[in-house]
Parts: C-alpha cells; sequence; structure tokens
C-alpha cells in the first residue's frame, strides 16, 4: 500500500487526462462533421442552380435564338462548375477559391443571360421563363444562406481547435483549419431578379 | 422654442411608423396567444383583416400543421429585404420542428417590399416559382391600389388553397414522415455518442469517488512528530471548554503514531453553535405551479431561404 500510493495517483491523473482528450476529441469529430453537412448543403444548391440552367437556356432560346453566344457562355460556365467538385475534408484555400470562381463565372454569365432577356418583352411575358427566373433567384438566394451557414460553422471549428489546450490535441489528430468563403466582389453578385 | 419645434418636428414621422423593428427586436403575436399568427407592429392592417389572416392561419394549421405567419411592418430601416425575413424566420423558428412546414409572408410599407419565405419542408407544395406567381397575380395588383391588407388576405387565402388542395395535403404528410425517419435517425446517432459520454462520466465519477476516498483516508493521519511519518491517528477527543451561541470552545485531542507508538496531544477549536432559523409556515400549500402565461410559441422549424420576393 506503501509503495503503491504514488503510481495510483499518477494513474488517476493519467486517466483523467485520457478521458479530457477522449471528449475533446470527439466534439472536435463532431464540429468537423457538421462543417461537412453545411459544405454538402452549399454544394446541394450549387446543383440545384445547374440543373435550373439547361431548361432556362432552351426556353431564352426559343425566343432569343440569336443571343447565342451569351446562351454559350452559360453553358460552357456551367460545364466547368458541374466539374468543379472538392473534398470538404481537406481543401485547401486555394481549391475553395477556385471553386468560388467557377460558380462565380457562372453567376457572371447568368447575370449577362438575364440583362439579354430585358430586351425580348415576349421571353418576359412567358410563364414559364418567369418562374424559371423566380427559382433562379430563391436558389441564388439559398446558396447566400448556405455559404454563410457553412462560414458560421466553419468558424465555430476552426475557433475551437486553435484554442488551448484544443489546439495540442487537434495537432496530435490533425484537424486543420477550414477555409472560408470570401466575400464577393462587386462583379461576381449574383443577379439581381427584380420586376 | 423655435428649437423645440424643430424637435417636433424631427420626431413628427417616428409617430407615423413607430419604431424601426428587427427581427430581434419585432414584438412576437405568439406572446398574445397561441392563435395569434400576425405581427402587425405599425397598425399596417386593420383589425378585421388581422382576424382574417388568424383565421386563415388557424384553419391551415389545424388541416395541414402548417404554420403561416404574417407580418405587415412600415418599415425595416437600412436592412436588406431578403435578410430581414431570413432572420425572422429563424429568429421565430416558424413551422414545426424537424418538419419545418412554417411560412412567412413579410410585407414593409415604406420601400414597398414584399417577400414569401418558405421552411424547408414545403418547397415542395409552394415551390418558389408558385410564390411569385401569388405575389404578381394575388398580393401586387391590389398593393397598386393602396388595399394592403386586402393583398395580404387574398395571399394568404390563396397560400391556404395550395396547401390543402390536390396532393398538397398527401405531400405534407409524407414529408412529415420522412423528416420523422430523419430525425429519428439523428436521434438514434445521438444515443450512440450519448452511450460513451455515459461511459465517460461513469468512468470518471469512479475515479472522482477513488479519489475522494483516498483523500478520506489519508486525512485522518496526521505526521507524527517524533518518527516524522504521515500515521498519527485521533484516538481520543477531549472537550476542554463546550462552544456556546457567542464563544468558540476549545478541546484538545490524543493522537498516536501506528508507526511507532508515540502519543501526543494537540488543542482544537470546536467552532461557534449557530442557531438555526424556523420560519413558521414556510410550506403556503401549492399556489399556481408556474401559472398560465397565456402565450404559445412557434414550432421551432428552420428555412433555407426559399420562396419569392418583389416590388410594386
Amino acid at each position: 500500500m506503501k509503495k503503491a500510493l504514488p503510481w495510483i495517483a499518477v494513474l488517476l491523473v493519467l486517466a483523467i487526462v485520457v478521458f479530457w482528450g477522449v471528449g475533446r476529441y470527439n466534439s472536435m469529430v463532431g464540429a468537423e462533421e457538421s462543417v461537412e453537412t453545411a459544405w454538402s448543403q452549399v454544394e446541394n444548391q450549387y446543383q440545384r442552380r445547374a440543373d435550373l440552367i439547361p431548361n432556362l437556356v432552351e426556353t431564352v432560346k426559343g425566343y432569343a435564338s440569336h443571343e447565342s453566344e451569351t446562351l454559350e457562355g452559360v453553358i460552357a460556365a456551367r460545364a466547368r462548375a458541374t466539374q468543379m467538385t472538392i473534398d470538404p475534408a481537406n481543401a485547401t484555400p486555394e481549391q475553395l477559391a477556385a471553386y468560388q470562381e467557377a460558380q462565380g463565372q457562372l453567376s457572371q454569365a447568368l447575370g449577362r443571360l438575364m440583362a439579354v432577356a430585358e430586351a425580348y418583352p415576349d421571353l418576359k411575358a412567358n410563364t414559364n421563363f418567369r418562374d424559371l427566373q423566380a427559382q433562379l433567384e430563391g436558389t441564388e438566394n439559398r446558396i447566400t444562406v448556405a455559404r454563410q451557414n457553412f462560414n458560421e460553422t466553419a468558424k465555430q471549428y476552426n475557433t475551437m481547435i486553435r484554442k488551448f489546450p484544443n489546439n495540442i490535441i487537434a495537432s496530435m489528430f490533425g484537424f486543420e483549419k477550414k477555409p472560408y468563403f470570401e466575400a464577393e466582389q462587386g462583379a461576381e453578385k449574383a443577379p439581381k431578379v427584380q420586376f | 422654442m423655435r428649437n423645440r419645434l424643430w424637435i417636433i418636428l424631427c420626431l413628427f414621422p417616428l409617430c407615423i411608423y413607430g419604431a424601426v423593428y428587427t427581427p430581434q427586436t419585432l414584438p412576437d403575436p405568439k406572446e398574445h396567444g397561441q392563435w395569434e399568427y400576425v405581427a402587425n407592429p405599425d397598425n399596417v392592417l386593420s383589425g378585421e383583416e388581422v382576424r382574417f389572416l388568424n383565421a386563415c392561419a388557424k384553419s391551415l394549421q389545424d388541416s395541414t400543421a402548417v404554420e403561416l405567419c404574417v407580418a405587415a411592418l412600415g418599415n425595416i430601416g437600412d436592412m436588406d429585404m431578403f435578410d430581414f425575413t431570413y432572420q425572422l424566420f429563424q429568429t421565430w423558428g416558424i413551422g414545426g420542428k424537424g418538419r419545418n412546414t412554417g411560412v412567412l409572408v413579410c410585407f414593409v410599407l415604406d420601400s414597398h417590399d414584399i417577400r414569401i419565405m418558405t421552411g424547408t419542408g414545403i418547397e415542395g407544395v409552394l415551390p418558389d416559382a408558385l410564390c411569385n406567381r401569388i405575389i404578381q397575380d394575388e398580393m401586387i395588383p391590389l398593393f397598386r391600389q393602396g388595399d394592403y391588407g386586402k393583398g395580404l388576405c387574398y395571399g394568404a387565402m390563396r397560400i391556404y388553397e395550395e396547401c390543402t388542395q390536390g396532393e398538397a395535403p398527401e405531400e405534407l404528410r409524407t414529408m412529415q414522415s420522412v423528416t420523422d425517419r430523419a430525425g429519428y435517425r439523428k436521434a438514434n446517432e445521438e444515443d450512440e455518442t450519448g452511450i460513451s459520454d455515459i461511459v465517460a462520466m461513469v468512468a470518471l465519477s469512479v475515479i472522482g469517488l477513488a479519489l475522494f476516498v483516498f483523500v478520506l483516508y489519508w486525512s485522518q493521519y496526521r505526521r507524527c512528530p517524533k518518527c516524522g511519518k504521515r500515521k498519527s491517528r485521533v484516538v481520543r477527543e477531549q472537550v476542554v471548554s463546550p462552544a456556546t451561541y457567542t464563544h468558540f470552545g476549545t478541546g484538545v485531542r490524543t493522537y498516536v503514531c501506528k508507526n511507532c507508538g508515540h502519543t501526543h496531544t494537540m488543542p482544537f477549536v470546536i467552532p461557534r453553535l449557530q442557531r438555526t432559523v424556523y420560519v413558521g409556515g414556510t410550506n403556503r400549500g401549492g399556489g399556481f405551479g408556474g401559472g398560465f402565461s397565456g402565450g404559445g410559441s412557434w414550432g421551432g422549424g428552420s428555412t433555407s431561404g426559399g420562396g419569392a420576393g418583389g416590388k410594386w
């Protein structure tokens, strides 16, 4: 008993440290998981926008077939944007910036298409076009919300893994800082659909 | 006098529109009762219109469990209409939790803004294009004539019809079961982490208990002045002068060392006696158990920002 006491004390302290570490580790895994969920929402909404485009292009083509340059611009930008997928678990800020740029170019191309559509009263009066326009606007709003949500979740996670003493466990198990979406440049702004 | 006149003149517009509300400061109609669905702080709507909208929203909730909220405001300052509507939806949590079948119709008179925002569970029944049609076909023509309340009532009627006609009720029901399943899965996941948490908690409390017992065991021994080992233990306690309510008392403890058998004595202090104050009849027999506030709340739903907006 006399000699065992210090060992028991050391073991107790060790056990407490290990249990604390397990708890921290688990909450970091949870936080990382919610960042990934937030990311999949962002991807879903971008995908939803990409799915709207073929229909939109077809509708516009019916009324403004000689605007082929703008239409092709949209199709090409959509192809580039949908090709690009990134793994949220180990995305670098550069990858995210490239993803954001591809999606931003699609936004610009869509903006040009909407501006062109303004010149065609028949097209603007078309019910199908109006519905697609409303859906596009709703989707742009959802994208904004999903991106904000992603940034907030990533910020919570980043703060968590950088705080002491969490950072020790984070570096031990390779938890890395997640990149953010940068604020949109004026030119990249989603097309505002006004009536 | 002139200064005062200026101040009054400057404050006058505020009297017309009242305060500028933010999503966080806008009074929640649910505070006045479970069957209140209309926020009308600037009296944009007449009492009759509010009653109509409430009745419409209540029967919608009764038949399809869709929560409809109408907010009609004078102005929202510099805030963006979409941001305002989104934050209001999330702050109040319109629509059932997990099912997210809430609809918020937000109207701002000053900036001529109207927006319908749909919860994530109702997007199938009220897609953005349909919301846009409701705004363009039902509301805006009346808003242009200045019939704001009438426009909102017709819009609410149309939302009610869309949610109750055709296959919409069935779709809302299946939506409910889908989200229920998702909710069930989520609960299970939480359970998994819960078990590991419980294991960790049990282990920690066992360790804590062991530590406590150890400290208790350790603290009954004193260092023996002769052999220096922490093996001296109290065998006898003698009161020299007992403690009273005004004075502490003293006593003497006799220690015997388990290692060398050395006996020594140490004086100790007995704390002053405490008068326990009994208050007669503290238990006044029940009462109302928290009372009845008469208020209600929204279901706790959320939105991903769907819906449509327009201007007139």
